[in-house]
């Protein structure tokens, strides 16, 4: 990313964002503002129909997002949603997604720091996913969807903008990679085997939710051919099980998303998402074999697992416990799931979405 | 106390301090990279210069 001109006075951005559009979208590229495509300029009344959309107030704050400690003030968020094309309905969703990435469980900073690739991944869960029209069938994952666009795109924007991860200076992924321009999608609940996700974290059927985890981009696994759940299992197994992960240096959770077709074939054949998760653990490993000795030693002692090794029967897992592995639905028609890996040095986090009615539109 | 960092990180160790209020804090610069290279080579970015860096760091915090 070239250079960004110094920030701007509070002066300066009222007159750019109160003249002409054209002019002002250059001036929010030369600040660095944006993430290298046209955003929306955040006029005031822009701002204050986005800001009618939240739960909390426009200058409440819900909290200090690492690394520069920016206050995520509702008002700062909703200038963002604007840059990005929400409506002001998404934004139940972003201040749940916001309020989840601080948990220290997460790890923001390191996420936000990292010089592996990880995007926020976003998967919205629950009644609001048809209440907001996101995708959880063909092409999820993008492109093509506003609210799932929009909304993964927000959060990008916040954390560059208000968290201060800029490209390249604080933001130092070596490569960076697609899913950093936004990376949210939904459960396809409807087409699911299985209980809702939501239901193995916490939450109830009728809860809306969000989860955020610092992910990779999705990793294609085609299975065209297997018609039993056993099979199926062992392709994605074999597909996880790569040298490169950082799953596999350090553990995190991390997920495997079926796409319908193929949760349908492994629920035929008994199992439970439990029983996925367990199967996976077992057979989703790396032989030491395969890893050089400088890897082995670098792994084992960032992962600080060398005593486990024997135990493991010199496999190492990609996930160190079943519960560790985020099994879901998304998708339509097709053999192809995927399996989305982590930053890993922190783990997902789930809030609920509360959309009770802001005190702005009262 | 002293920081130490990369050439490669210079920036962002300084754009950090700067967000947080910690411009102040001394940096000591390493040649780059320290990771994927032997304890020996390692040693070896540790010049003169390095330490000079460090000592002058640590005096200007009265020896902290």
């Amino acid at each position: 990313m070239s250079a960004a001109e110094a920030a701007p006075t509070a002066e300066q951005l009222e007159l750019e964002i109160d003249g002409d559009e054209a002019a002002a979208l250059e001036r929010f590229h030369a600040w660095g503002f944006t993430d290298g495509l046209p955003v929306v300029i955040p006029t005031r009344e822009r701002v204050a129909r986005m800001c009618a959309g939240a739960k909390h107030y426009p200058l409440e704050s819900l909290g200090n997002l690492a690394p520069r400690e920016g206050a995520a003030t509702i008002q700062k968020i909703a200038i963002n949603a604007v840059m990005a094309g929400c409506l002001p309905e998404h934004m139940p969703v972003l201040e749940a997604a916001i309020t989840a990435i601080q948990d220290p469980e997460f790890n923001l900073f390191g996420m936000q720091t990292t010089t592996h690739p990880c995007a926020l991944l976003c998967i919205v869960q629950g009644p609001v996913v048809a209440q907001l029209g996101l995708n959880a069938g063909h092409g999820c994952m993008g492109p093509g969807t506003r609210a799932n666009a929009s909304i993964g795109r927000a959060l990008r924007l916040v954390l560059q903008n208000i968290g201060g991860a800029i490209p390249g200076t604080t933001d130092k992924a070596t490569q960076g990679g697609p899913a950093k321009y936004g990376f949210c999608f939904a459960e396809n609940e409807a087409e699911s085997p299985w209980p809702p996700l939501r239901t193995t974290l916490g939450l109830g059927v009728e809860d809306s939710c969000v989860t955020v985890a610092a992910a990779e981009g999705p990793h294609n696994i085609n299975d065209h051919l297997s018609s039993d759940g056993e099979s199926i299992l062992n392709t994605i197994a074999q597909t996880m099980a790569t040298v490169g992960s950082n799953n596999l240096y350090v553990g995190g959770d991390h997920f495997v998303v079926f796409g319908p077709e193929h949760a349908e074939a492994v629920a035929a054949s008994g199992f439970s998402r439990e029983d996925v998760a367990r199967y996976l653990y077992e057979h989703a490993r790396v032989p030491v074999e395969r890893i050089s000795e400088q890897k082995l030693e670098e792994l084992t002692s960032w992962g600080g697992y060398a005593e486990r090794l024997e135990a493991w029967g010199r496999r190492i897992p990609l996930a160190r416990e079943p519960s560790h592995l985020r099994v879901l639905v998304a998708g339509g028609a097709g053999k192809h799931s995927c399996w989305i890996p982590t930053f890993a040095v922190g783990f997902s986090q789930t809030r609920a979405i509360e959309l009770q009615a802001s005190i702005c539109q009262l | 106390m002293v920081g130490l960092v990369t050439q490669s990180f210079e920036g962002f160790a300084r754009e950090l301090l700067g967000q947080r209020n910690a411009k102040a804090l001394p940096l000591a610069v390493v040649r780059h990279p320290v990771g994927g290279i032997s304890r020996a080579e390692a040693e070896a970015r540790i010049t003169d210069e390095v330490i000079a860096a460090v000592a002058a760091g640590l005096q200007k915090e009265g020896g902290a």
